[in-house]
């Protein structure tokens, strides 16, 4: 059973339609394929490595290089929290700490009912914010250690939440498609 | 570049004159300063990734990269003070955190790069505290390579490789930074046909050989250069000994022939020579007994069972070298008195004699790397991955660097097709009307017999034609290491040595084995050959050798052959001997003994001399040279080979590399294999680099000191590759911007190239044209007693064109008969790439002969199972 | 009170409700700078005219645009433009403002580049992490579109020109636009040897011009007032202006775009100064690449900085009072370093995971006296020694943090734990990092 559906074969074929070198195409197509089953795994690298004519080594070696595409299995809603110099010293570190608390698990790792994913994440450029953090890609600022706990409380209980720039968060899945498809009209 | 006028460069205080362009790694090491390095590697692009060559450049602010720094007029380097010593110890300390440092137990230790640049200026303890990298040892890659990712020092070399030189992209680095490491995707084996190279070229122990894990240790090798004698590319390789047992072989350098590669077959291929199953002693038969025999014994009984017989026959395979091939059709002439003589067993029917009709040699008037300077290169043969894996590799530079445009014309898909400009589906040789477009100037066409069974003269015809209509050079492709040998030196019916043409040809091998069949032949002599196993109709080999026809086989094996002879002779492997290959550019390279003989085995022209002498004729050979003493005398096109030109360097052991690193001795001549960071000095100087002699000399091609040959273009290589690159640049052509200077000329997007059916009429009537060919693992004497590629097989299968299994409502894996002439063999069908009307069997794979599926009619019957 | 000089950032700053809609930017009147020079402007005057105004890449090497393009061969074709959205240099996020506030600027930009280029394409390299300016830059290339600013024959002129979205996927060295083209390319992004350079042989092994968004941003403006009223900002060797992009201990932190050698104390003052009025301890003035300062009393342009031992780099100043633990501080930066360190060359690789290793020692309290010099060899090993300028930039880092706050190393070292957080206090989420190496 495959990974692509005839759908996404379609996406997949608009999205290599984007650029005059199939392989540029690698990277969206394994979003696409992290949309689909919530993470990169071997079986889409090979879909994508035979829709691209390459080999499955040579897109796991651009696969595992990148941090938004996931290796392992992914929550619903990916906690990133900025660990970097403004962050940090405006007590990104007691942030960290308190949602691995509230999750009970530790930064890179995923909660037992699949629900969130919690990363110590690299400068996400909204140092103006710090200490700032992104839940699926969408910002949030001036993060006191207890608004985490509060934000992670409203999504378990299934309420929808707006980022400080008012997008709405969506899934994990949801946003790595959007990033897959940006950038090709009507998809 | 010859034609740029040198710059003056000054490394460490010596001034010298060089080719602009050069790199400073290159030009140090050939002024005897070798500068440390792990990633430089002089056959691939450089990258300059593990930062050890480090030097000192006037004027610049950083130190730079030795290995990725042209030299410049006026430039003045400095590889030994301070600030570059600093930064070599520097990055070693680096290296040498993660390191595991476990040498006892690493075959590496002792040609380690690593290790040895360690002990030169490392540091000497660590100042790393903490836990080191871990990952799981020892990770088996393929049947031939383990990986172990602890000791890799990341130099990309084995991934380069891959990319670059091989295509085949099966290893690769994976994550990043810190975790950073070279592997295979998940189960997906390093499934290459070139994979041992990354083993040889590893400069740490990262990369071993399972069949070489933990055998020996490098001090305890006894080396010697040879040839390997799989296939007429001919790579030289070493033969490494211990305690009388052949354990490894890497390739040597030759930039003529191989650059720094091999084949795996050739570098796996040796545990035949050492196998029990070996003849150590003459046998002769004693009713249906074969009794062991003395020599004296065993020509004796050849000579009298002679007496008064005229009908006689030989046949020679072509795994034998140039000397033997002389004394085999010396014998068969001068003493036998018989023009019935032939070398043609897989490829017989092939008239290499007609090669003569446009060049003044029965063999090729381009050299391989010729293909470098053509702008076309057509390709009329079987699949050079297969049968001749190391020109496939030349083929494939020459398209992806020197933007060679190939069109390939198969009546099957093959290797070429991924990277062909065109690619021509044909029974017929070649419609000419199918390349018409694509014929430009300084043309190589390569030919060699593609089909056992056929008589291969549709190819040879269109290669000809091709060679008159556009002056073309032409690369004569024979299928073993001996094949060019053996046309050179007249073991064929219709040339004497020296392409001399014979008044009235003998009977050829299908001729000798019907008189034999027919009880029309007194005795058959066959050297080093085995007709019912190779001969494309086995049938009648079989019921040659059951005849009554007195039989001397000499062999490496007891084959099926050998089992219906009457005086059996033990000859020696290419490890126990001295004496040359005429590879498929007419290059003669030199063996040299690295081990006895087992038992009393012998060279098959010691055997001949012998044979000789009984019947009365003394040749009074003791040694190879006395061989070429006479051999010069009687062959015209060979009075001027230079015997010491042709002697390949002893590879110098580690040690010396070791000093030479120290104190920057002067770096030896030599040719040397193995040990990651090594190459012959001078690589791109030429001389030591060149081994053996293209022979003989013809036209304006060949001269062995002359680095770069005018070979069949004259003097235009710079217009004719520019005039390749615009040409090929077109829409179905693989040259796109790909090839460019990232070292990613390997990851062409796999274009459709232009199917042409030229000349594929179907007539099923009466069944399909079997079409077959060698896979580089078969049930071949010496690489099915190799163990090491035993398992290496691809299963039998039979390819079949998508209509023609419509037609018979097969599908693709779907089980099906094959049969002919009262012979039935079960495969897997293949829907393939194929012309029409015909279908094609691997020749020789375990479990099907497809021989035995030949009657000289070439058609089989196809039904479902 | 020192002033901002808004230009780049001045409709963004003016119209902050709408400033990304055709609509207002149209009304504004955008696009204008581009249909004058597709439309009556030769390319080569183009070139000239960026040239004369002195503008100087702002995406950290400060390389002078004009000349630039000026390396750009001619007669070969296709050429692209690609443009570096990958702003990940800690401290920064001035271009994630600019394509979020004013996606049409940046096209116009990119528009009047691939003019004067003679470009066919350009790829908009976003960074993989900023999901709204992605969604704004894709919907403004379609308002674009159907206006007929991109497309076939853009302006009615007979310029084909489209640009094409491409997504990163979290890697800094991704900036590095010899990495961000290999990267773009489908590979595993990593810095290219070089030559050949990417004005000769970049996407594709094509002419590509590589620039980055706040750039391409300053390019209008300087088309519709042309070169002379551009170099009557900044200094004469640093024309013009530049945002930078102010973080840390400060009241207001933001994005201010001032004059090319305002002084850093202007700088400060704009940000609202010194958050709780607290003292100041020490200065990033260009990113997580720069060595610190420790005044304010330095001009912001390239020269000047140089001058102090620092750089300007991509215009990140991040402040820092005197509650900052230095060690930290060296350790949060060493351990960026190490995170998005390639792995191509040795010194970067082994060096970052090696400092980093011995800085957690150290904040932890484990520290040994030798490790500063350990740390500060380290430095030395990978300075000038690296493949491309972040190794080289992890040592600068690094080295500043140690020689300027020597004392605070060895107090950690000397009392066993880090006097910020108290004595002896456990650090409270201070593991940063998950080890590296994947399962097989
Ligand atoms: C490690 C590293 C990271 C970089 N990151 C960025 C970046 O995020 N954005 C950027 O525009 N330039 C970055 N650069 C600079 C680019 O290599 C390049 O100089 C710049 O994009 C050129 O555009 P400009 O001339 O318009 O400044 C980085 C350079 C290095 C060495
Ligand atoms: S290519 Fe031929 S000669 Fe070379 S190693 Fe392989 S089999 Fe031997
Ligand atoms: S960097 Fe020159 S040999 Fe590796």
């Amino acid at each position: 059973m495959s990974v692509f559906t005839p759908e996404h074969r379609q996406i997949a074929d608009q999205i290599v339609a984007k650029y005059p070198n199939s392989r540029s195409a690698t990277l969206p197509l394994l979003f696409l394929a992290q949309s689909i089953e919530g993470f990169v795994t071997d079986e889409g690298m090979r879909e994508v490595a035979e829709i691209l004519g390459l080999t499955p080594a040579q897109v796991l070696a651009s696969a595992s290089f990148y941090t938004m595409l996931k290796k392992k299995p992914q929550g619903e809603y990916l906690i990133s929290v900025c660990r970097n110099i403004s962050c940090t010293h405006l007590g990104a570190r007691r942030v960290i700490a308190r949602a691995e608390e509230a999750l009970g698990i530790s930064a890179g790792e995923t909660t037992p009912d699949g629900r969130f994913s919690l990363e110590a994440a690299e400068c996400l450029g909204t140092c103006d914010g710090a200490p700032s953090m992104q839940i699926n890609y969408e910002d949030f600022y001036k993060v006191a250690p207890d608004d985490v706990v509060e934000l992670i409380k409203k999504i378990a209980s299934g309420e929808a939440i707006t980022s400080v720039r008012g997008e709405t968060v969506k899934t994990h899945k949801e946003i790595s498609r959007e990033t897959a498809v940006a950038g090709v009209s009507d998809a | 570049m010859s034609d740029n006028p040198n710059v003056n460069v000054t490394i460490n205080g010596q001034t010298v004159a060089v080719e602009p362009g050069r790199l400073v790694i290159d030009v140090a090491e050939e002024m005897g300063i070798f500068v440390p390095r792990f990633c430089y590697h002089p056959g691939m692009k450089s990258v300059a990734v593990c930062r050890m060559c480090l030097v000192q450049v006037e004027g610049s602010n950083k130190l730079l990269p030795a290995c990725a720094t042209p030299v410049a007029d006026g430039m003045n380097v400095n590889t030994v003070e301070e600030d570059a010593v600093d930064a070599q110890k520097g990055m070693l300390e680096f290296l040498l955190i993660n390191h595991p440092l476990d040498c006892p137990i690493c075959d590496r230790a002792g040609e380690c790069p690593l290790q040895d640049q360690t002990y030169a200026h490392g540091p000497g303890s660590t100042r790393y505290g903490e836990e080191k990298r871990h990952y799981e040892k020892a990770l088996e890659i393929s049947d031939l390579v383990v990986l172990d990712r602890e000791r890799c020092v990341l130099c990309w070399r084995c991934v380069r490789f891959s990319d670059e030189i091989a295509g085949d992209q099966f290893i690769q680095l994976v994550d990043r930074g810190a975790g950073t490491q070279i592997l295979t995707f998940s189960d997906e084996p390093f499934d290459s046909y070139f994979s041992g190279n990354t083993i040889q070229i590893c400069p740490v122990g990262a990369l071993t050989s399972k069949p070489y894990r933990f055998v020996s240790r490098p001090w305890d090798l006894k080396t010697a250069p040879s040839v390997c004698t799989y296939c007429s590319v001919g790579c030289p390789m070493t033969n490494e000994v211990r305690n009388e047992d052949l354990v490894r072989c890497q390739a040597l350098p030759n930039e003529n022939v191989n650059d720094f590669w091999s084949c795996d077959k050739g570098r796996f291929g040796y545990h035949h020579v050492d196998s029990d199953e070996r003849l150590t002693t003459p046998l002769v038969r004693e009713g249906d007994e074969f009794q062991p025999a003395s020599w004296g014994q065993a020509v004796e009984r050849i000579s009298t069972a002679l007496e008064g017989k005229e009908r006689i026959g030989v046949i020679a395979g072509a795994h034998l070298t140039t000397e033997d091939a002389f004394a085999i059709g010396r014998l068969a002439r001068k003493v036998l008195k018989t023009t019935n003589i032939d070398s043609r067993i897989q490829d017989a029917g092939a008239a290499y004699e007609r090669v003569l009709e446009v060049a003044p040699t029965a063999g090729s008037t381009a050299t391989i790397n010729d293909l470098d300077k053509a702008a076309t290169i057509v390709w009329l043969g079987p699949d050079p991955k297969e049968t001749l894996p190391v020109l496939y590799l030349r083929l494939r530079k020459a398209v992806l660097e020197h933007d060679a445009k190939l069109i390939s014309v198969s009546p099957r898909r093959i290797s070429l097709d991924n990277f062909a400009t065109h690619s021509v589906r044909t029974l017929d040789g070649l419609s000419d009307g199918a390349i018409a477009t694509d014929l430009g100037e300084h043309m190589v066409v390569c030919w060699g017999p593609s089909s056992p069974g056929s008589d291969h003269s549709e190819g040879l015809d269109a290669a000809l034609q091709l060679v008159r209509d556009h002056d073309a050079g032409l690369l004569v492709c024979p299928p073993h290491a001996g094949s060019q040998g053996m046309i050179d030196m007249g073991v064929l019916p219709t040339l004497e040595a020296g392409y001399k043409p014979v008044s009235e040809p003998g009977l050829d091998t299908r001729g000798i084995l019907e008189a034999a069949a027919a009880g029309e032949l007194d005795a058959l002599f066959i050297f080093g050959a085995d007709p019912i196993a190779d001969f494309p109709d086995q049938a009648l080999a079989k019921k040659a050798l059951e005849g009554n026809t007195f039989t001397v086989v000499a062999e490496l094996f007891p084959t099926e052959t050998v089992s219906h002879a009457d005086v059996v002779l033990p000859s020696a492997a290419y490890a126990e001997r001295e004496g040359t290959f005429t590879n498929l550019e007419r290059r003669l390279q030199k063996l040299e003994p690295v081990m006895a003989p087992k038992g009393t085995a012998r060279e098959a022209w010691r055997i001949c001399a012998g044979i000789a002498s009984a019947m009365g004729t003394e040749w009074n050979w003791a040694s190879f040279s006395d061989v070429w003493t006479d051999l010069k005398k009687e062959v015209p096109t060979h009075k001027d080979v230079d015997l010491d030109k042709l002697a390949q360097d002893i590879p110098t052991s580690t040690l010396q590399y070791e000093s030479q690193f120290e104190s920057n001795a002067q770096a030896g001549d030599a040719a040397v294999a193995g040990p990651g960071g090594q190459y012959p000095k001078g690589y791109r100087q030429g001389a030591p680099f060149q081994t053996g002699q293209n022979w003989p000399l013809s036209w304006e091609l060949r001269s062995f000191e002359a680095r770069s040959r005018p070979g069949f273009v004259p003097g235009g290589s710079p217009a004719a590759s520019a005039q390749a690159t615009d040409e090929t640049s077109d829409a179905d052509s693989v040259a796109t911007g790909n090839s460019d200077g990232e070292g990613r000329a390997s990851d062409i997007s796999p274009t459709s190239p232009t199917a042409d059916t030229a000349g594929s009429q179907s007539d099923q009537a009466d069944g399909f044209r079997l079409l077959t060919g060698r896979f580089i693992y078969d049930e071949g004497a010496m690489v099915s007693k190799s163990v090491a590629l035993r398992n290496l097989q691809k299963k039998p299968f039979v390819e079949i064109n998508d209509e023609d299994a419509k037609g018979l409502n097969i599908s693709d894996g779907d089980q099906v008969v094959v049969s002919a002439n009262g012979t039935e063999a079960s495969v897997r069908a293949v829907i393939a790439d194929i012309v029409k009307g015909s279908v094609f069997v691997p020749y020789d794979q375990v479990g099907v002969r497809a021989n035995s599926l030949m009657d000289g009619s070439g058609r089989v019957e196809v039904r479902p199972a | 009170m020192p002033e901002e000089t808004r230009i780049v950032t001045r409709r963004l700053r003016q119209f902050p409700d709408d400033s990304w809609t055709i609509k207002r930017v149209l009304d504004d009147g955008g696009y204008e700078a581009a249909r004058e020079v597709v439309t009556s402007m030769a390319p080569d005057d183009l070139i000239e005219l960026v040239k004369a105004a002195g503008l100087r890449g702002k995406g950290g090497a400060g390389f002078p645009t004009g000349m630039k393009w000026g390396f750009v061969p001619k007669d070969v074709f296709p050429k692209y433009v690609v443009i570096n959205h990958d702003e990940g240099e800690p401290g920064t996020f001035k271009d994630r403002e600019l394509a979020e506030m004013d996606p049409h600027q940046v096209i116009e930009g990119i528009i009047i580049a691939a003019w004067a280029n003679q470009a066919e394409k350009a790829f908009i390299y976003c960074r993989g992490e900023f999901a709204l300016g992605s969604r704004r830059l894709d919907a403004a290339i379609g308002e674009a579109h159907e206006k007929g600013f991109l497309g076939k024959g853009i302006f009615g002129s007979k310029f084909d020109f489209d640009i094409v979205l491409h997504r990163g996927a979290g890697a800094y060295i991704c900036g590095e636009e010899s990495a961000l083209l290999d990267s773009l390319e489908g590979f595993r992004g990593q810095p290219r040897l070089r030559p050949p350079f990417p004005a000769i042989k970049g996407l594709y092994g094509q002419p590509t011009v590589i620039n980055n968004t706040e750039t391409l941003s300053s390019l209008p403006s300087i088309v519709t007032n042309g070169a002379d009223w551009h170099k009557q900002y900044g200094t004469e060797k640093s024309p013009g202006t530049k945002i930078f992009s102010i973080s840390g201990h400060v009241e207001k932190p933001g994005n201010y775009e001032v004059a090319y050698g305002t002084s850093l104390a202007d700088l400060l003052a704009l940000a609202g100064g010194m958050k709780d009025g607290r003292p100041l301890k020490a200065i990033i003035p260009g990113g997580a690449s720069a060595p610190l300062l420790t005044t304010t009393d330095v001009a912001m342009d390239f020269e000047a900085l140089k001058e102090a031992g620092t750089m300007l780099g991509s215009g990140a100043v991040v402040f820092m009072d005197d509650s900052t633990c230095m060690v930290r501080n060296a350790l949060v930066t060493t351990g960026f370093f190490e995170h998005e360190s390639c792995g191509k060359c040795t010194p970067c690789r082994e060096g970052t995971w090696w400092a980093v290793k011995v800085l957690e020692r150290v904040e932890h309290g484990a520290g040994r006296p030798e490790d500063l010099q350990l740390l500060l060899d380290i430095a030395d090993g990978m300075d000038g020694r690296s493949f491309c300028p972040l190794g080289d930039a992890a040592s600068w880092a690094l080295r500043s943090n140690v020689k300027l706050f020597r004392e605070e190393f060895e107090q950690h070292v000397a009392d066993g734990y880090c006097s910020f957080e108290g004595e002896h206090k456990e650090l409270v989420g201070a593991r940063v990092r998950e080890e590296p190496g994947i399962e097989r």
